[in-house]
C-alpha cells in the first residue's frame, strides 16, 4: 500500500462517518493531472457529507449516495493541490484535473535505520529520485550518479567495461583514502551492482551528523540505496519491458600515424637525440626511399609490395616497408551494445511483490574476436502483513558478470593495453608474405617484441580472458509494532560474493627470416598456461532496532536504538597449470608433466576476516515542525585494531530552525514557501587499515629462485614493522546548510558549507633515514582539513501550449572544496616530498619555463651561464635551439629543487592543483505532448596535469619514440628551424621519460589545464498517445533515444585530443600512460513498453 | 534482593561487553604472527631463503667494464649525465639488512640449537656481503648490528662509521659464519653457503680492502680514516690466510677431465653447478623459469651485445706462454692472426675461427657477426652447446647453473694477496695460480721470470696497470693477467679496476678488433670471405657480413684502425670522484650527520 492510498483511505474513512442518506445520486468521472494521465489514489470527498471514493488505477471513481442537491466535491492526492468543485444538481459525472504540487511537503527521504520526513531533516542529504536514471546509458549506477550529486565524485579509474568507478563525497578525505560507505537496502552493498531499474531512491548523506548512526564506515558519507518494492494497486500487476539498442564510440581521437615513413623517420629521429648516431630502426638510405615511394599508398599497390624478399649478410631477410593501421586493424570505432530488461510488480493490501531482471550486452573495442561482456541482474522482493501487528519481507538478489576479451599478458585488459602500446609500428605486417606472423624484428636495437604479440593473440583467439563477477544477497526482515508508537526492527543478510577470472595464454610461432622454420616463442608471452582465480566473500549482517514515534501538544519525538554486528570472511584461490596438453580446452587437469613426473601446477591462497559490532542510538525531537533537533551517537569496536585500542564512541549532534514556519514569516510565505537552516556537528571514527594491521605477519611465498632441489624455494617475508597502538581515525565534521523554497517550490536552493577535520591520520609516523631498512611504521599522526560548499538550485514548472501541457525544468549544482594537512609532526624540514603542515592537497611544484630557445648561441650561452644538470638526463646533443628554457627563478645559478623544502623550493613554485576546483551538473529538460528531453551537461573547473612520462598520447615519442600509435602528423608539432612556433620542442626521445629528462620535470609550459565541460547525457523521447497504446492493450509505450558523453570541450584539446580528461582525474596516472582503453560514448535507441 | 538485582545486571552487563570484545578478536588465517614464528629449523630456512637472491649477484656475464662494452655503455664507464646524485635509492638500500637483523634478532627462540647456529652463520655470512657491496660503493657506511626501532635516534641518524670499523664488524661476522656454517650439505649441492663459501667470501673482501687501500693510499680524500686503523698488510694478510685455509683443508678442486681443450668452457656449459669447482653457485632451471639471459647476450643481436675488447683479447698469452706483446706487429694483427696460438682459453671464452662453435646452431653462431659483437669478437663463455637452436635463439633462455663464487678464484686470491704482501713463495703459486695454467694446458708461472721482466703491456700507461710497483711488480702483473682470462666475465672485474686505482684500464680507450682497410677478409680460410668492409658504394661480394665503414662500424682512423664499438660515448671517468659513489639528497636532507662523497655535489650545504 503506498502513501498515497493511505491517505485516500483515511480520507476515505474520515468522510464515511458523515455520509449522509437523504436523496440520493451516483457521481462519477476521471481524475486526470495535466498530461492527461489518471491520477490513482485520488481521495474524493463530498464537503459536509459522509463518506468519499478513492481513484482507481486509470483515475477513475464512482460514489454513490451522493445528495441531489448541489455539493462541493473535493479532490486531494498527495503530490498535487487539492481541488474544491461545486457539482450542480443533475450532473453524474465529473473529469477533474489536478495541478502538481511542488510543494511535496509529506516527502519522506531514507535515513539510517528510518526515514524522514523532508521537511525535517537537519543534516545533509541529497535525495535522487529512481526515474532519474532510467535514461541513462551508463554501465552501473555509480556512473550514472556523476554530476547528479553536488559534493559527490565519481571518477572513473578505467574505461574498461567491469571496471566500477571509484565513489567519493565531499573530496579528499584522509591521506589513506577512504570511500562512503554503500547500503543497499539496509546491508552493505556495491552500488555499481545495482541495476538502475530496481532503484527507487538513493539518498547520500554527506554530513557526519546524519551518517552518525552507522558509526565507523560511515566518516566520509553513506550512500543508502532503496529498491523498487511491490505496488499496492489491488489485483493489477504491472508488467514494464525495456529494451534499448546501440554503439558506442571513442571520445578520444584515434587517428594514428599509418604512414610506415613518417614513422619510422620519426623514430629514428627522435631516438637519434638520445643515442646519437644510432638508429633505432635499423633502416638504411635506401629503405627509406622505399618507404617514401609509399608513402602515400593507402593500401598495398602491387607494384610496391610492402613486404620485400631481400638478401642480406648471406641470410634472407624480409624488409618492412608497410602503411599498416595498428590501431584500426586492432580495434573498431563503433562497437555494440543492448540491454534488455523486464518487470512485473503488483500485490494486495497484505502481499506486495516486485520481480525484475536484466540483461546487458556491451562488444568492446577489439576488432578481430571481439571482448564483450555480459551483465545479467535479478530481484525479487516481497513484503507481506502476517499479523495485524507483524510484516516480514525478504530481499533476494542476483548478479552475474562476466567479461571475456583476449589478452597479451595474464593480467587484465588495461594491461594488455600497455603491453600492446609498443613496436606495433606501420611498417609491419600482421603476417608475413608466407603467412607467418611477424613478432620479433631484426630490425629493432634490441630484442623488442612487435606489439607485445597482440595482433597473434587477438586473431588466434586462444587467449582470452574471462573475468566473473557473482554475487547473491538476501535480506530477510521482520518488524513488529506492538504498540502504535513502537516499532521493533529485525533484519538478518547474507551475501556469498565470488569473483572468478580465467586466464589463459598459449604458444605461438612466428619467423624472422624467411628460410628458417617457424620459431615457437613458448616463454613471456608464449608462455602456455591457465590461472584460475577466485575470491570468495561471505559476507553477514544483523541489525536490531527498535523505533519510537510519538506526537504530543505539538511536540513530536522520535528515537532509534539499536545495535548492529557484521562480519566478512574473504578467501582466494590461485591455481596455475603449466604446459598444458590443448591449446583449447581450458582446464587445470591438462596441466603438462615436469622432468620428474609431476604435475606443472602451482597453487597460492590467502584468507582474512573482519568483525564489527556496534550500538546505536538516535533522539530526534521537532516543535511544531519549526524546531528541529537530533542527537545521536555509536559505540563501535573493530577486529582491526588491538585489543584496548579497538572501541570508540562517536556522537553527533544536528539542529534545525524552519524559520518559514514561525508565524512572523506568514506574509513573505507566498513568495517563499520554505526557508530552513540547519547545523551539525559530528565526530566519527574511520577504521581505514588493513585486516591486521596491527600485527606483523610472515607470510610464505614461492621464490624466483632455486637450490637444487627441483622445485622453486619457498621463502617467508615479514610485513613492514607497525605501531602496536594503532586506533580510530577520527574524522569531525561541521555542516551548515539552508534549504529555500520559492513559489511552491518551483523555485528551490539548498545551499551547504562544511569543514571536515580528519584526525589521527595513520601515516608514516616519520620519514626515517633508509637505514632503517623499512617503510616507516604508521601512527595516528597527522589532521587534514577539508573545506567546502555545495550548491542547488532547481526550477521546475509547467504550463499550456497549444493545448497541452508544457513542462520544463532546470536544475544546476556545483560543489568546491580544499583540503590542507593541518598536522604532520614528523616533516618538520617540510621536505616536498612528504607531506607538510600547510600542504594543499594535490599542488603541484614545478618549473617556470615558457619559452623554447630561439637559437643555438642563446642556448648555449644560458647553459654556460646556468647549471641545468638537474634537466638535462638523455640529452644525446647539447642545449640548441629549440629546446625549453627553465628559468632560474632563485638566481643562484642552477636549475634545481634547492633543499627540496618549502621555504627552499629551488626554482620551483606552485604551478597548480591536480583536483579539480569545481565540480558541476546541470539539466535542461521539456515534456509537451508526450515528447520528452533532457539535457544534462557535467564537468569540472580547473583542474592541472602534468603529463607522466609514460603518456604515449600526449608526449609521443618525447617518451619513448617506438610506440605503436603515434599521434598523425606528430611532427607539426615539433619545433624544427622551419617549425619554430611548435608546441613541443627540438626532437629528443625519452626526454619526457627519462628521470631528469626535460619534458619529465614538471614545467609551465607542458601543464595542462583539464577541465572540461561535457554533455553527460542527451535524452529525447516520444510516449505514444494513451489512447492508441490502450487499443493494443498496452499501458504506455515509449521510444527514445539517449545518448551518452556526446561532447565534451577541454583546454586539453588544445595539445591533445588523444585523451579525455576525465581520465586525468584519476590518480593512477602511471597506468594509463602508454595506451589505454578508450573512453567512450553511447548512442542508443530504445523503447519502453508497459503492460 | 535489591544488591542482587543490581551485582547480577553489572555482571551480566560485564559478560556481555567481554562477550562483544571476544567477537572481535580476528586473527590470520594465512601468515604466522613474528611472535610464533623462529621457532623451528624450517621457518629459519624460509626466512633466510630470500637472503640469497637478494645478496648473490646472479647475472655477472653481461658485466661491463675495460674488458667488456655494450650497445649502451653502463654509468659506470662514462661520467657523463647518467652520473648524478639522486634523490633517493642510488643503491642506499637497507631493506635487506634489516631483514638480516630481524632474524639475528630473533632465531634464538627456536629450539633446535644446531638450527640457531647454522642460521646465525648463515645470517652473519649475508651480513658481511651485505656490507662488502656497500663499502664497496659507498666507502663508508654507518654499521647496523639490530633491526631498528623508529625511536632509535641514536642509531637512525648516526653518521657513516669508517670503513675501518665496518670492516672490523664484517670480520666478526664472517669469522662467526665459518665456525656455524656446515662444510657441506645432505643433497652434496653447492647452492646454498657452506663454510668453505664464507672463507672464500672472508677472502674476497679482505683483499679488496687490502688492495683497495694500498692502491688508493695517496687518495686521501676518500676516506678519513682513524690514525689507529689497520694497514692494508692487516687484509691482505687475513685475505691469504682465509684462502690458504680453504685451499688445503677443503674439500674444492679444479673440474677437469685432462682436456684442456675444452675443459674450461665446459665447466661453464653444465646445467648443474660443478660440485668439486663451485663452491656457491646459483641453480637455474627452464621448467620453473628460472632462466638467464647469456646465450642471448652471446649470440642475439637484442640483448645488450655484450662485447669483449680488444684489451680483453691482448690479455691472454700465447700457447706456450710467451707474451702476445713481444710478437711483431701485435698490435696491429687482425682478427685471425691474432686470436691463433693463444692461451687455449681464449677459444673457450670467445668464437674464434676454426673451433668447435658450430653447435651453436642459430643463424648468429658467426665468430665475426658484428649485428651481434660490437668489437667483432663474439663471447662463448656460459653458452650451451646445445643443439636446440631454438633454445639459444631466444633471450632469457639459459639454465646452466652460475658460478657465485669457485676455488679458481680463491687461488688467485691467494697469489695476489701473497704477491702484494711480498710473502709469495713459487711453491704457492704452484698450488694455486698453475693449477689452473695446467688445467688449460698453459706452462706454470715463474715467478722470477715474471719479477724479472714485466710484460710492458700490463706496466705500461697506454695499456696496463702503471702504479703497480715493487719488487713483485712483475708477478702481481701477472696474477692480475690471470684474473683476467680465468675469470673472464664472472662479474669481478669492475670491483679489481676499483681495488687496484685502474680506471685507467677504461681511460685508455674501449676498441675492438683492428682493420687495415676495406676489403675482403676469409679468416677461416674456406675460399669465402667472412666479412667485407666497404667505403662508398656496396662492392659485390659474396662475404657473409658486409659493412660500411662510418655507417655500419666506425673505425679509429677513417677508414682503418680499431672498431670504436660505443663512437658516440665519451668516457672521462673523475677518479677524484669516481672511485666511490654519491649518497643520496634526501637521505642527506634528513640526517645531516651523513656527509657526501667527495666531489659530488649536491646543493647541500653541509
Amino acid at each position: 500500500m503506498n502513501t498515497f492510498q493511505k491517505i485516500g483511505l483515511t480520507l476515505f474513512l474520515f468522510g464515511a462517518a458523515s455520509l449522509a442518506a437523504l436523496a440520493q445520486r451516483t457521481l462519477s468521472g476521471r481524475v486526470t493531472d495535466t498530461t492527461g494521465e489518471g491520477i490513482p489514489g485520488a481521495g474524493i470527498v463530498i464537503k459536509g457529507a459522509k463518506g468519499g471514493t478513492v481513484t482507481n488505477i486509470d483515475g477513475k471513481w464512482t460514489l454513490g449516495g451522493v445528495s441531489t442537491d448541489e455539493v462541493t466535491l473535493e479532490v486531494s492526492c498527495l503530490g498535487y493541490t487539492s481541488a474544491s468543485v461545486k457539482v450542480p444538481a443533475g450532473r453524474a459525472t465529473v473529469d477533474l484535473v489536478l495541478e502538481n504540487d511542488n510543494l511535496m511537503l509529506e516527502e519522506t527521504v531514507v535515513v539510517g535505520y528510518g526515514t524522514q520526513k523532508k521537511v525535517n531533516l537537519t543534516g545533509a542529504i541529497t535525495a535522487v529520485k529512481g526515474d532519474d536514471l532510467q535514461n541513462r546509458t551508463a554501465a552501473n549506477v555509480t556512473s550514472m550518479l556523476q554530476g547528479a550529486v553536488p559534493g559527490l565524485n565519481i571518477v572513473a579509474s578505467s574505461a574498461v567495461m567491469n571496471e566500477a568507478p571509484d565513489i567519493n563525497i565531499r573530496g579528499y578525505t584522509s591521506i589513506n583514502g577512504a570511500s562512503p560507505m554503500v547500503l543497499i537496502d539496509g546491508a552493505e552493498g556495491d552500488l555499481s551492482r545495482v541495476n538502475p531499474n530496481d532503484v527507487e531512491s538513493i539518498s547520500v548523506i554527506k554530513d557526519g551528523a546524519a551518517a552518525a548512526v552507522y558509526g565507523a564506515r560511515a566518516a566520509f558519507g553513506v550512500i543508502l540505496v532503496t529498491t523498487k518494492s511491490g505496488s499496492a494497486a489491488e489485483g493489477k500487476a504491472t508488467i514494464r519491458y525495456s529494451g534499448r539498442w546501440g554503439w558506442q564510440e571513442p571520445t578520444t581521437s584515434t587517428d594514428f600515424e599509418t604512414r610506415g615513413y613518417w614513422s619510422v623517420y620519426t623514430i629514428n629521429k627522435f631516438w637519434d637525440a638520445r643515442y646519437p648516431g644510432d638508429k633505432y630502426l635499423k633502416y638504411n638510405d635506401n629503405d627509406m626511399n622505399e618507404l617514401l615511394a609509399r608513402v602515400n599508398d593507402v593500401t598495398e599497390n602491387p607494384d610496391r609490395p610492402w613486404v620485400v624478399e631481400e638478401t642480406v649478410g648471406g641470410v634472407k631477410q624480409w624488409k618492412y616497408y608497410g602503411n599498416n593501421d595498428w590501431y584500426h586493424k586492432l580495434f573498431t570505432d563503433r562497437n555494440p551494445l543492448h540491454q534488455q530488461s523486464l518487470s512485473v510488480t503488483g500485490g494486495g493490501k497484505n502481499f506486495k511483490y516486485f520481480i525484475s531482471g536484466l540483461w546487458d550486452h556491451r562488444q568492446g573495442i577489439i576488432n578481430i574476436n571481439p571482448d564483450y561482456l555480459d551483465k545479467y541482474q535479478l530481484r525479487a522482493r516481497f513484503e507481506a502483513n502476517v499479523t495485524k501487528w507483524m510484516s516480514i519481507s525478504n530481499n533476494t538478489s542476483y548478479y552475474d558478470q562476466k567479461y571475456n576479451y583476449p589478452a597479451t599478458t595474464m593480467s587484465n585488459v588495461d594491461r594488455t593495453f600497455t603491453h600492446l602500446a609498443a613496436h606495433g609500428l606501420p611498417i609491419f605486417p600482421f603476417q608475413n608474405p608466407d603467412g607467418s606472423w611477424v613478432y620479433y624484428s631484426q630490425y629493432f636495437t634490441s630484442s623488442y617484441a612487435v606489439a607485445n604479440a597482440a595482433h597473434i593473440k587477438f586473431s588466434e583467439n586462444k587467449d582470452r580472458h574471462i573475468e566473473r563477477k557473482n554475487e547473491f544477497a538476501n535480506t530477510t526482515e521482520i518488524n513488529i509494532t506492538p504498540i502504535k508508537q513502537l516499532r521493533l526492527t529485525g533484519n538478518f543478510t547474507f551475501r556469498k560474493r565470488r569473483d572468478h577470472t580465467t586466464a589463459r595464454m598459449t604458444s605461438f610461432q612466428y619467423k624472422m627470416y624467411p628460410d628458417e622454420e617457424p620459431i615457437t616463442k613458448s616463454d613471456g608471452v608464449g608462455t602456455n598456461q591457465l590461472c584460475e582465480k577466485t575470491w570468495n566473500y561471505s559476507y553477514m549482517s544483523a541489525n536490531v532496532f527498535a523505533t519510537y514515534e510519538d506526537n504530543f501538544d505539538g511536540h513530536h519525538v522520535t528515537a532509534v536504538l539499536g545495535g548492529n554486528w557484521e562480519t566478512q570472511y574473504s578467501q582466494y584461490l590461485e591455481a596455475i597449470a603449466y604446459d598444458l596438453i590443448s591449446d583449447k580446452l581450458n582446464d587445470l587437469s591438462l596441466a603438462g608433466t615436469a622432468a620428474d613426473g609431476s604435475s606443472k601446477q602451482y597453487i597460492d591462497g590467502w584468507q582474512s576476516e573482519y568483525a564489527l559490532l556496534g550500538f546505536f542510538g538516535r533522539f530526534n525531537y521537532d516543535y511544531k515542525g519549526r524546531y528541529l533537533l537530533e542527537v545521536s551517537g555509536r559505540y563501535d569496536g573493530s577486529s582491526r585494531f588491538a585489543r584496548g585500542h579497538r572501541w570508540g564512541f562517536f556522537p553527533s549532534a544536528s539542529a534545525g530552525w524552519r524559520i518559514s514556519e514561525e508565524p512572523f514569516f506568514a506574509p513573505a510565505k507566498d513568495v517563499m514557501n520554505n526557508l530552513k537552516l540547519r547545523f551539525s556537528f559530528s565526530s566519527l571514527g574511520n577504521q581505514v587499515v588493513s585486516n591486521y594491521a596491527y600485527l606483523r605477519k610472515i607470510s610464505v611465498d614461492n621464490a624466483d629462485y632455486m637450490f637444487g632441489e627441483g622445485a622453486l624455494a619457498r621463502s617467508a617475508s615479514i610485513s613492514a614493522p607497525n605501531a602496536g597502538d594503532l586506533s580510530w581515525e577520527t574524522v569531525q565534521q561541521y555542516n551548515l546548510g539552508l534549504d529555500a523554497g520559492f513559489f511552491k517550490d518551483r523555485l528551490q536552493f539548498t545551499g551547504e558549507a562544511y569543514i571536515r577535520n580528519t584526525l589521527g591520520m595513520l601515516v608514516s609516523g616519520e620519514a626515517l633515514p633508509a637505514v632503517y631498512g623499512a617503510s616507516s611504521p604508521k601512527q595516528n599522526s597527522a589532521n587534514l582539513r577539508t573545506r567546502g560548499y555545495e550548491l542547488s538550485v532547481s526550477w521546475k514548472d509547467q504550463f499550456r501550449l497549444a493545448g497541452s501541457p508544457f513542462g520544463y525544468g532546470v536544475s544546476f549544482n556545483l560543489s568546491n572544496y580544499d583540503s590542507y594537512i593541518t598536522k604532520y609532526d614528523n616533516n618538520p624540514n617540510k621536505l616536498l616530498s612528504d607531506y607538510y603542515v600547510g600542504k594543499r592537497l594535490g599542488e603541484i611544484w614545478g618549473f617556470k619555463a615558457d619559452k623554447l630557445f630561439a637559437n643555438d648561441i642563446e642556448a648555449m650561452d644560458y647553459a654556460e651561464a646556468v647549471d641545468l644538470s638537474y634537466v638535462t638526463a638523455g640529452m644525446g646533443y647539447g642545449w640548441s635551439a629549440g629546446d625549453l628554457k627553465y628559468e632560474d627563478l632563485d638566481g643562484d645559478g642552477t636549475i634545481g629543487i634547492g633543499a627540496n623544502t618549502v621555504d627552499d623550493p629551488g626554482d620551483r613554485r606552485i604551478l597548480g592543483n591536480s583536483l579539480p576546483s569545481l565540480s558541476y551538473g546541470a539539466t535542461f529538460s521539456v515534456d509537451w505532448y508526450g515528447f520528452d528531453a533532457s539535457v544534462f551537461f557535467q564537468g569540472t573547473g580547473d583542474h592541472y596535469w602534468y603529463p607522466p612520462r609514460w603518456c604515449f598520447p600526449f608526449w609521443g615519442p618525447y617518451s619513448n619514440p617506438m610506440q605503436s600509435f603515434m599521434r598523425r602528423d606528430f611532427l607539426k608539432d615539433v619545433w624544427d628551424y622551419n617549425n619554430t612556433d611548435a608546441y613541443f620542442p627540438r626532437a629528443r626521445g625519452y626526454i619526457a621519460e627519462i628521470s631528469g629528462g626535460t619534458l619529465n620535470r614538471t614545467n609551465t609550459r607542458y601543464l595542462q589545464n583539464c577541465r572540461y565541460l561535457r554533455v553527460k547525457n542527451v535524452t529525447v523521447g516520444y510516449t505514444i498517445p494513451q489512447k492508441l497504446t490502450r487499443k493494443i492493450k498496452l499501458e504506455k509505450i515509449r521510444v527514445y533515444f539517449t545518448g551518452e558523453n556526446l561532447a565534451c570541450w577541454s583546454p586539453l584539446f588544445d595539445h591533445c585530443s588523444y585523451l579525455d580528461p576525465e581520465a586525468m582525474e584519476h590518480d593512477d596516472s602511471e597506468n594509463y600512460g602508454r595506451s589505454f582503453y578508450p573512453w567512450q560514448k553511447s548512442f542508443m535507441f530504445g523503447v519502453d513498453i508497459q503492460f | 534482593m535489591k544488591k542482587i538485582y543490581r551485582i547480577v545486571t553489572l555482571l551480566a552487563a560485564w559478560m556481555f561487553l567481554a562477550a562483544c570484545d571476544d567477537a572481535l578478536n580476528k586473527y590470520p588465517l594465512d601468515s604466522i604472527t613474528e611472535e610464533a614464528y623462529f621457532e623451528t629449523a624450517t621457518q629459519l630456512q624460509l626466512f633466510t631463503n630470500s637472503f640469497y637472491s637478494s645478496i648473490l649477484p646472479d647475472v655477472p656475464y653481461d658485466e661491463q667494464s675495460d674488458l667488456m662494452v655494450a650497445t649502451r655503455l653502463s654509468n659506470l664507464l662514462t661520467n657523463s649525465s647518467f652520473r648524478t646524485v639522486p634523490a633517493s635509492g642510488g643503491g642506499w638500500s637497507w631493506t635487506t639488512l634489516r631483514k638480516i637483523n630481524t632474524c639475528l634478532g630473533n632465531l634464538y627462540r627456536c629450539k633446535d640449537e644446531e638450527a640457531v647456529k647454522e642460521y646465525n652463520a648463515l645470517c652473519k655470512f649475508f651480513r658481511a656481503w651485505f656490507y662488502f657491496d656497500k663499502v664497496q660503493r659507498f666507502g663508508d657506511v654507518p654499521w647496523i648490528d639490530h633491526e631498528l626501532a623508529s625511536d632509535e635516534k641514536e642509531a637512525l641518524y648516526h653518521p657513516r662509521d669508517n670503513r675501518d670499523y665496518v670492516m672490523a664488524r664484517m670480520i666478526e661476522d664472517i669469522d662467526e659464519a665459518i665456525a656455524g656454517l656446515p662444510s657441506s650439505y645432505a643433497n652434496g649441492k653447492t647452492y646454498r653457503a657452506t663454510k668453505w663459501a664464507a672463507l672464500a667470501l672472508k677472502a674476497r673482501f679482505c683483499l679488496f680492502e687490502g688492495t683497495f687501500r694500498k692502491y688508493h693510499a695517496g687518495d686521501i680524500t676518500l676516506w678519513t680514516l682513524p690514525v689507529d686503523a689497520n694497514p692494508p698488510e692487516y687484509y691482505l694478510q687475513l685475505a691469504a690466510e682465509a684462502a690458504e685455509e680453504l685451499i688445503d683443508l677443503g674439500p674444492h678442486s679444479l673440474y677437469s677431465t685432462g682436456h684442456p681443450d675444452y675443459d674450461y668452457q665446459n665447466l661453464f656449459a653444465q646445467y648443474d653447478a660443478d660440485p668439486k669447482e663451485y663452491i656457491l653457485a646459483i641453480d637455474y632451471d627452464y621448467g620453473f623459469t628460472c632462466t638467464h639471459d647469456a646465450s642471448g647476450v652471446a649470440l642475439l643481436s637484442v640483448c645488450g651485445r655484450n662485447s669483449p675488447t680488444r684489451g680483453f683479447i691482448d690479455h691472454y698469452l700465447m700457447a706456450d706462454g710467451k707474451r702476445y706483446s713481444s710478437v711483431e706487429g701485435w698490435s696491429t694483427k687482425t682478427f685471425e692472426e691474432q686470436v691463433k696460438g693463444r692461451d687455449p682459453r681464449l677459444h673457450q671464452t670467445i668464437r674464434i675461427p676454426g673451433y668447435s662453435y658450430t653447435k651453436l646452431t642459430t643463424n648468429r653462431a658467426s665468430f665475426c657477426d658484428m649485428d651481434v659483437s660490437l668489437t667483432g669478437y663474439s663471447i662463448n663463455k656460459f653458452v650451451m652447446p646445445s643443439d636446440n637452436m631454438v633454445m639459444n635463439n631466444i633471450r632469457s633462455n639459459s639454465y646452466n647453473d652460475m658460478p657465485v663464487i669457485r676455488i679458481a678464484e680463491v687461488y688467485l686470491i691467494f697469489a695476489e694477496a701473497k704477491a702484494e704482501l711480498g710473502t709469495l713463495k713459487q711453491a704457492d703459486l704452484d698450488k694455486s695460480v698453475n693449477l689452473l695454467r695446467r688445467r688449460a694446458g698453459m706452462p706454470d708461472l715463474d715467478m722470477n721470470a715474471a719479477n724479472r721482466t714485466p710484460d710492458p703491456y700490463l706496466t705500461s700507461e697506454a695499456t696496463g696497470y702503471p702504479n703497480v710497483t715493487g719488487e713483485n711488480k712483475g708477478v702481481i702483473l701477472e696474477i692480475r693477467r690471470e684474473r683476467v682470462v680465468e675469470l673472464a666475465m664472472e662479474g669481478l672485474r669492475y670491483a679489481d679496476l676499483l681495488r687496484w686505482a685502474s680506471y685507467g684500464r677504461i681511460l685508455q680507450g674501449l676498441y675492438g678488433m683492428y682493420f687495415p682497410g676495406p676489403g675482403e677478409y676469409d679468416w677461416d680460410k674456406d675460399g669465402k670471405a667472412d666479412i667485407c668492409l666497404y667505403t662508398g658504394s656496396k662492392p659485390s661480394t659474396d662475404a657473409t657480413f658486409v659493412y660500411k665503414i662510418g655507417t655500419d662500424i666506425t673505425l679509429t682512423e677513417g677508414t682503418k684502425g680499431y672498431v670504436n664499438p660505443n663512437p658516440t660515448y665519451t668516457i672521462s671517468l673523475d677518479p677524484d670522484r669516481d672511485y666511490l659513489y654519491p649518497i643520496p639528497t634526501n637521505e642527506r636532507v634528513l640526517n645531516h650527520a651523513l656527509l657526501q662523497n667527495p666531489n659530488w655535489p649536491d646543493g647541500l650545504s653541509y
